[in-house]
C-alpha cells in the first residue's frame, strides 16, 4: 500500500508545537515547584509523544534527539537525578534545539548548530543519572549508540536500524521474554539451518484464546503463506464431551509440517501475539532431536537456550519465565503504589515510560549490549532495583491522569482564514439584518415587529459568539516573557523573581499575535535597564532579588497589561540630556518628571545609557508605542526614581468590532471611535478664538484646546463651517485633546471594522471602514492619525509655539516644533509622501 | 483582417482575450482574465485627500472596494454619474478595484502579433499605463497595463494633478 | 459488507495516519482522541478491529481495553495497541487487559496493514 505520509505532516507539526509549548510552560515552573511530579510527567509525555510520531513520519533527527532527552527526563522521574538550575538550563537548551529541529523539518531551515553540544551535555547528565542504577547503564549504552555519540562502542549502527531491532526483539511471542530473545539472537547456527526448510510447528491455543480477539485460523493461513504445508494434524484430544463444550473456548491443537525458505524469526513473527497461556513449539526437522514433550516444561531449558544454538522456542504455561516473576513484582508494586496513593482511584499508571523493569528486559534483548547477558542475570537487577522509583512514578502518573481528566477540554483546530471569513460573514449578516429592518420600516411604515426584534437579537448573539471564537488567553505570551526573564537574568547576572497574574485573560488572537513583540521588548528593558545588579540593589537597601510583575486584566471593554518592576526607575536626567542633544526639547523647556518620562516614547530616544546586546540598538519605545497604536491601543509609563517603573498597555478586546460615534459632514457619515471621545458640545460664539488670526482654539470647561475642522482636513465641501452651527466632538488621541468640528451627531453604534488595505491602501487619518445599515460605507476616523494631518495646515511655527503655551496638555506631548511631532505619526513615510500633495488642495478649501 | 470578433470561443477565455470599453470616443482593452464582473454604480464613499480620479470606496458584497474614474485618471473631461454608469470590477493579485468607464463594448481575441508595443502614439492617456496598441480594422484599441493602472503607487498619486 | 475499525490516539497526526491507512484497506473508521472518547464513540456500534494508543489523557489505552472487553459485543474483537519500542512490560499489561496484539512505533502504513492482517480476516 502506497500512502504519502506527508499528508499528515501538518498535523504532526501542529501537535509538535503544542507539545513544545507544554514543555516550556512546565519547565518554567519546575524550578520553583520541584516537588510537583506532574510537571515532569507533562514534559515527559510531551517529549514521548513527539518521539513516537516523529519516527513514524520519518523525522529521525527529531526522534533521535527526543530519545536522548526522554532518557534524561526518565532519570528525573525515577529520582536518579535531582532538579537543579544547571539541569533546567540544559532542558531549556534542549527545548530550543528541539524547537529548531521541528522548524528545520517543517520549513527546511538549518538544524540548530549547537545540537551536538547539547546532546553531549545530555549524555553527560544522563551518565550521572545512570551511576546509581546498574540496570540503566546498559540502556544508556543502547541510547548512546542510537545517537551516534562517541561514548559507546557499537556506534556504527544507525538509529533506525537499532530501533527496528529493538522492536523486533520486543515483539517476540511471549511479550519480551529474555530467555527467548536470547535464543533468537544466537544467529549463526540456527540461520544456517534455514536450509532445512522443514519445520514442525505445534500450536495449542489457550482455552480463553478467542476472547482476546485471536483466531487460530488466521495464524494457520498466515503460516501457509510462508510456504507449503506438508501436513496439518488436528488434535482433538482435549475436546470435552459435547454437553460440557463451551463454544467460546478453544480446545483444539494443531501440528503443522511446513516447508519454507523463511527463517525461524519469520515463522515466530506469525505467532507474535500468541499469549503466554498458549503452547507453541517450532522445531526444525532433521536437525532437532527435541520433541514437544521435552521442550515443554523442561526446567533446564533456559540454560539450554542460552548456551547451545538450540532454536527451539516455547511459550508455555508450565514454564517459569522471568516475565512471570516480573509480573509478580509488578503486582506487588502496584499494591504498594495503591497504598501510597490512597486518594487515587486509578492505580493503573498512565505512563508509557519504560520502567526500569522494562528497560532491563529490553537490555537483555539488545544484541549489541557489550556484556553477554544471560537471562538470569538480566532478571536479577530487575528484581532488585526498581522498587523505589517505580513506586514513585505510579502515584504521580495516577495523579496526573486525574488532573488531566479534570481540565480536559475538547478543541478543534480550524484554519485561521476560515474562521476570519466566518466572522466577517456574520458581520455582514448583522448589517444585512439591519438593512432588512430598515426596508421593512419603509415598506410597512410601522415599527419593527416582535419577530424582527427576535431576529435582531439572535444575529447579535451570533456575532458576539463568533467574535469569542477568536479569543485566546494571553498565557502563551506570558510564557515567552517568563522565558526571556529567565534567560536574560542569567546572562546579566541579575536575580529576578518574575510573576505573572491573569494569564487566563482572553483577547483577540490578532491582538495577541501583535502584542507579543512589544511586550517582549518592554520586558527586556525592565530586566536590562530597570532591575539593578544584586550588589547595587543591596547597596540601595533593597532585596538582592528584583521583582518583575506582569498583570493582565479586563476593564471596561479593554484589556490592560501592566508591567511593573522594582528597579531603579527611569533615569530622567539621562533622558533629558538625550532629548536636549537630539533637539527634542530645548534648554528653556521646563518639563515635569512625568513629561520627561513620557519622552521615552519619542522616536530617537532610548533609555539605555549604553547600547547593550540585550536591548539592541535602534528599536525603542517609540516603536512599541506605534505598534500598540496600530492595535488601537495606548501605552503609558509611570516611574519613581529608585523604586521602579510601571508600564501600562491598554488594548481593545478585539479589532473586529468597535463602539463608534456616528457623525455627519454634509452627505457623508464618519465614525469616531468612542474610546477617543470625551464629550461633544456646541460652542458659544465667545468660546472660539483665533490665535494670531489663524489658529483656532476653543474653550471647554476652562480648558483651551485646538479646534480642528474635519471638513478642512478631509476636504469635504458643503459642510458646516461655523462651529456655533455645528457640533464639536472633544477627542483625546493620548497625546493631547482637540475638538473636531462636525455637522451633526447621528448616534452611537457598534461597527464591524474593515481595513482599507485589503483592496486599497492605508489612508492617513482613517483607521478603517465599516458598512452601515443601509449598505453604504462609512470611514472610521483614526484620531491619532489626524495629528499627522494637522501640521499640514497652514500654521506658522511661531503660532504653534504660542499655541503650545496656551494649551499645556498639547505642549507636553508635542514638545518640539510641528515637524518633530510629525515623525511620531504612525506612518512617517506616508505622511511625508503625501504632505506636499495634501497641502495644495487644503489651501483651496481653507 | 487578422482581428476577429470572438463569437464561439468565449467560453474558454485565454490570455489573449480582451474586454474593450470606451472613454469619450476612444476604445480601450483590458485582459479579460482580470475582469471579475461588470456592475452598475452604487453609493461611493469619498476617501479624504485622494487624487481626483480615486473617487472613493464602494460596498461590493461586504468588501470595501476602491473606485477609480478612468476619464479622470486619463485627464479627460468627466461626466456626471447616472444609473447607466458602468463599473468594471477587476482583480489584481488579491485586490479588487472598480473602474468607472463610459460603456463596455466587446470581448475580442487579440493575437500578440497584432499588438504594437506601447509608444507615444498620441492616444489620450499617459503612455505609462499602456501595455500596447491593438488594431481592430479601422479602430485602434489601447491596451492597458492593469498592474500599473491600479497600483496606487507614487506615480499614480503624482499624475493626479 | 465493509469492515469497521475504532481508532483511538491523542496524537492527531498518528490518528490520521492510522485512520487513513485503514480506510484505504477498506475499513469504516470511528475515531477517538482519548480512551473515554473512544469508548463513547463506540457505543452501539460493531467493530471488526480496535487500534488504540496507550498513553493518552483522560482515559489511557489500557483502561479503554479493559472497558471494551467488558462489553459483550467487543468480546472477540481484535484490539491492537500502539506501543513504543520494546516496552515488554507494557505489552504484558496490555495483554492482561485484553489486547490482542500490538504495533510498535515507529511504524509505516505497510507494517500497520501487515499486523492488522494477523488479526482480521
Amino acid at each position: 500500500m502506497q500512502i504519502d505520509l506527508s499528508a499528515f505532516h501538518a498535523a504532526f507539526f501542529d501537535e509538535a508545537h503544542d507539545h513544545l509549548e507544554t514543555m516550556e510552560a512546565s519547565l518554567l515552573r519546575i524550578e520553583s515547584e520541584a516537588d510537583d511530579e506532574e510537571l515532569l510527567n507533562e514534559i515527559f509525555r510531551a517529549a514521548h509523544s513527539i518521539k513516537g510520531a516523529s519516527g513514524t513520519f520519518g523525522f529521525h533527527d527529531i526522534g533521535n534527539f527526543t530519545h536522548v532527552l526522554e532518557n534524561l527526563l526518565d532519570h528525573l522521574r525515577q529520582g536518579n537525578l535531582a532538579v537543579n538550575s544547571d539541569l533546567v538550563g540544559a532542558l531549556f537548551e534542549s527545548l530550543d534545539v528541539l524547537t529548531g529541529l521541528v522548524a528545520a523539518a517543517q520549513d527546511g531551515s538549518d538544524i540548530p548548530e549547537n545540537i551536538d553540544q547539547v546532546v553531549q551535555r545530555l549524555h553527560a547528565i544522563n551518565a550521572d543519572g545512570d551511576a546509581p542504577e546498574p540496570a540503566a547503564v546498559q540502556s544508556e549504552a543502547a541510547d548512546c549508540e542510537t545517537n551516534e555519540s562517541p561514548t559507546p562502542p557499537a556506534a556504527s549502527e544507525t538509529n533506525s536500524k537499532s530501533m527496528e531491532q529493538a522492536s523486533e526483539s520486543g515483539a517476540d511471542p511471549t511479550g519480551g521474554q529474555p530467555v527467548e530473545t536470547a535464543a533468537n539472537e544466537q544467529p549463526p547456527q540456527s540461520e544456517s539451518q534455514d536450509d532445512a526448510k522443514r519445520w514442525k510447528i505445534f500450536l495449542r491455543p489457550a482455552t480463553d484464546y478467542f476472547q482476546f480477539g485471536q483466531d487460530a485460523l488466521l495464524l494457520l493461513r498466515e503460516l501457509a503463506e510462508l510456504g507449503r504445508f506438508e501436513s496439518v494434524e488436528l488434535h482433538q484430544d482435549e475436546l470435552p464431551p459435547f454437553d460440557k463444550l463451551e463454544p467460546e473456548s478453544c480446545h483444539l491443537a494443531w501440528t503443522v509440517i511446513l516447508q519454507t525458505n523463511a527463517d525461524q524469526e519469520t515463522i515466530q513473527d506469525v505467532f507474535m501475539f500468541l499469549d503466554d497461556d498458549s503452547q507453541l513449539t517450532i522445531t526444525p526437522l532433521g536437525q532437532s532431536t527435541l520433541t514437544e514433550s521435552e521442550s515443554v516444561g523442561d526446567p533446564t531449558r533456559d540454560a539450554v537456550a542460552q548456551t547451545t544454538p538450540e532454536p527451539t522456542t516455547t511459550a508455555s504455561e508450565t514454564e517459569p519465565s522471568t516475565e512471570t516473576i516480573a509480573e509478580d513484582i509488578n503486582e506487588q508494586l502496584e499494591q504498594l503504589s495503591a497504598d501510597l496513593t490512597t486518594a487515587s482511584d486509578k492505580p493503573e499508571p498512565a505512563t508509557t515510560a519504560p520502567s526500569p523493569l522494562a528497560e532491563s528486559t529490553a537490555n537483555a534483548a539488545e544484541p549489541s549490549a557489550s556484556q553477554p547477558t544471560t537471562a538470569s542475570e538480566a532478571a536479577t537487577p530487575a528484581q532488585a532495583t526498581p522498587a523505589k522509583p517505580a513506586a514513585k512514578a505510579k502515584p504521580a502518573a495516577a495523579k496526573n491522569e486525574a488532573a488531566l481528566g479534570g481540565r480536559s477540554r475538547e478543541t478543534i483546530r480550524v484554519d485561521r482564514d476560515r474562521l476570519d471569513k466566518l466572522i466577517n460573514q456574520i458581520g455582514e449578516l448583522v448589517i444585512g439584518a439591519s438593512m432588512v429592518e430598515q426596508d421593512w420600516c419603509k415598506v410597512a411604515a410601522a415599527e419593527t415587529t416582535t419577530s424582527m426584534n427576535q431576529l435582531g437579537k439572535i444575529v447579535r448573539d451570533l456575532q458576539e459568539m463568533s467574535l469569542s471564537l477568536r479569543m485566546v488567553p494571553i498565557a502563551a505570551t506570558f510564557q515567552k516573557m517568563t522565558r526571556i526573564v529567565r534567560d536574560l537574568s542569567n546572562k546579566l547576572g541579575k536575580k529576578i523573581n518574575f510573576e505573572s497574574i491573569g494569564e487566563e485573560t482572553e483577547l483577540d488572537k490578532t491582538v495577541v499575535d501583535s502584542i507579543g513583540d512589544p511586550l517582549i521588548h518592554m520586558i527586556r528593558n525592565s530586566v536590562d535597564h530597570g532591575i539593578e545588579s544584586p550588589e547595587e540593589r543591596i547597596a540601595a537597601g533593597k532585596p538582592a532579588e528584583g521583582t518583575v510583575t506582569v498583570h493582565a486584566y479586563h476593564q471596561g471593554g479593554n484589556i490592560y497589561i501592566r508591567l511593573t518592576d522594582d528597579g531603579k526607575g527611569l533615569n530622567v536626567e539621562a533622558i533629558r540630556k538625550k532629548a536636549l542633544s537630539q533637539g527634542v526639547i530645548s534648554e528653556g523647556d521646563e518639563l515635569s518628571h512625568q513629561e520627561i518620562c513620557d519622552l521615552i516614547f519619542h522616536p530617537g530616544l532610548s533609555t539605555a545609557e549604553k547600547i547593550s546586546d540585550v536591548s539592541g540598538r535602534g528599536v525603542g519605545m517609540d516603536v512599541v508605542r506605534r505598534n500598540i497604536a496600530e492595535l488601537k491601543g495606548s501605552v503609558g509609563v509611570h516611574s519613581e526614581p529608585g523604586k521602579g517603573s510601571t508600564i501600562t498597555v491598554r488594548l481593545p478586546l478585539t479589532l473586529a468590532i468597535m463602539d463608534g460615534l456616528t457623525v455627519r459632514l454634509n452627505q457623508d457619515v464618519y465614525i469616531i471611535p468612542l474610546l477617543s471621545v470625551i464629550e461633544s458640545f456646541r460652542p458659544g460664539p465667545s468660546d472660539v478664538k483665533r490665535l494670531a488670526g489663524k489658529v483656532e482654539v476653543v474653550q471647554v470647561r476652562g480648558e483651551v484646546v485646538p479646534l480642528v475642522r474635519l471638513h478642512r482636513l478631509f476636504g469635504i465641501d458643503g459642510a458646516v463651517s461655523d462651529p456655533t452651527d455645528g457640533l464639536l466632538v472633544l477627542v483625546d488621541d493620548h497625546e493631547g485633546k482637540f475638538a473636531l468640528l462636525v455637522d451633526d451627531l447621528l448616534g452611537q453604534q457598534q461597527v464591524v471594522t474593515k481595513n482599507l488595505e485589503a483592496n486599497f491602501q492605508k489612508v492617513v487619518g482613517v483607521a478603517g471602514a465599516t458598512i452601515l445599515g443601509d449598505g453604504r460605507i462609512a470611514l472610521i476616523l483614526d484620531i491619532a492619525g489626524l495629528t499627522a494631518l494637522k501640521p499640514a495646515l497652514p500654521m506658522p511655527s511661531e503660532e504653534a509655539e504660542q499655541l503650545s503655551e496656551i494649551t499645556e496638555t498639547q505642549a507636553v506631548d508635542h514638545p518640539a516644533n510641528p515637524d518633530e511631532s510629525l515623525a511620531t505619526s504612525t506612518e512617517p513615510d506616508e505622511s511625508t509622501t503625501n504632505n506636499p500633495e495634501r497641502s495644495t488642495p487644503q489651501h483651496t478649501w481653507a | 483582417m487578422t482581428l476577429e470578433m470572438n463569437d464561439e470561443g468565449s467560453l474558454t477565455p485565454d490570455a489573449s482575450q480582451y474586454l474593450t470599453f470606451t472613454l469619450k470616443e476612444e476604445e480601450f482593452g483590458i485582459e479579460i482574465l482580470r475582469v471579475q464582473e461588470i456592475k452598475g454604480i452604487s453609493h461611493i464613499t469619498p476617501i479624504p485627500n485622494m487624487p481626483e480620479h480615486i473617487k472613493g470606496v464602494m460596498n461590493l458584497r461586504g468588501a470595501v472596494v476602491p473606485i477609480i474614474d478612468l476619464r479622470s485618471k486619463f485627464s479627460m473631461p468627466e461626466t456626471p454619474y447616472n444609473r447607466f454608469t458602468v463599473i468594471i470590477v477587476v482583480t489584481i493579485g488579491d485586490k479588487i478595484t472598480g473602474l468607472v468607464v463610459d460603456a463596455v463594448s466587446d470581448v475580442l481575441n487579440i493575437e500578440g502579433s497584432n499588438i504594437e508595443p506601447a509608444d507615444k502614439l498620441g492616444v489620450g492617456c499617459d503612455a505609462y499605463y499602456l501595455s500596447g496598441i491593438a488594431k481592430n480594422g479601422e479602430r485602434l484599441i489601447t491596451l492597458l497595463d492593469m498592474e500599473k493602472l491600479v497600483s496606487f503607487d507614487e506615480h499614480d498619486l503624482q499624475t493626479a494633478t | 459488507m465493509s469492515k469497521s475499525a475504532l481508532v483511538v490516539d491523542d496524537s492527531t497526526s498518528m490518528r490520521q495516519m492510522v485512520s487513513f491507512t485503514l480506510g484505504q484497506a477498506g475499513f469504516d473508521i470511528t475515531e477517538g482522541s482519548n480512551g473515554q472518547e473512544g469508548l463513547d464513540n463506540s457505543k452501539g456500534k460493531k467493530f471488526d478491529l480496535v487500534v488504540t494508543d496507550l498513553n493518552m489523557p483522560v482515559m489511557d489505552g489500557l483502561t479503554l481495553i479493559r472497558n471494551l472487553r467488558q462489553d459483550p459485543s467487543f468480546k472477540a474483537v481484535p484490539i491492537l495497541m500502539l506501543t513504543t519500542e520494546s516496552q515488554a512490560s507494557r505489552k504484558q499489561e496490555g495483554k492482561t487487559a485484553g489486547a490482542t496484539g500490538w504495533i510498535v512505533k515507529p511504524f509505516n502504513p505497510t507494517q500497520l496493514i501487515q499486523v492488522v492482517n494477523k488479526v482480521v480476516r
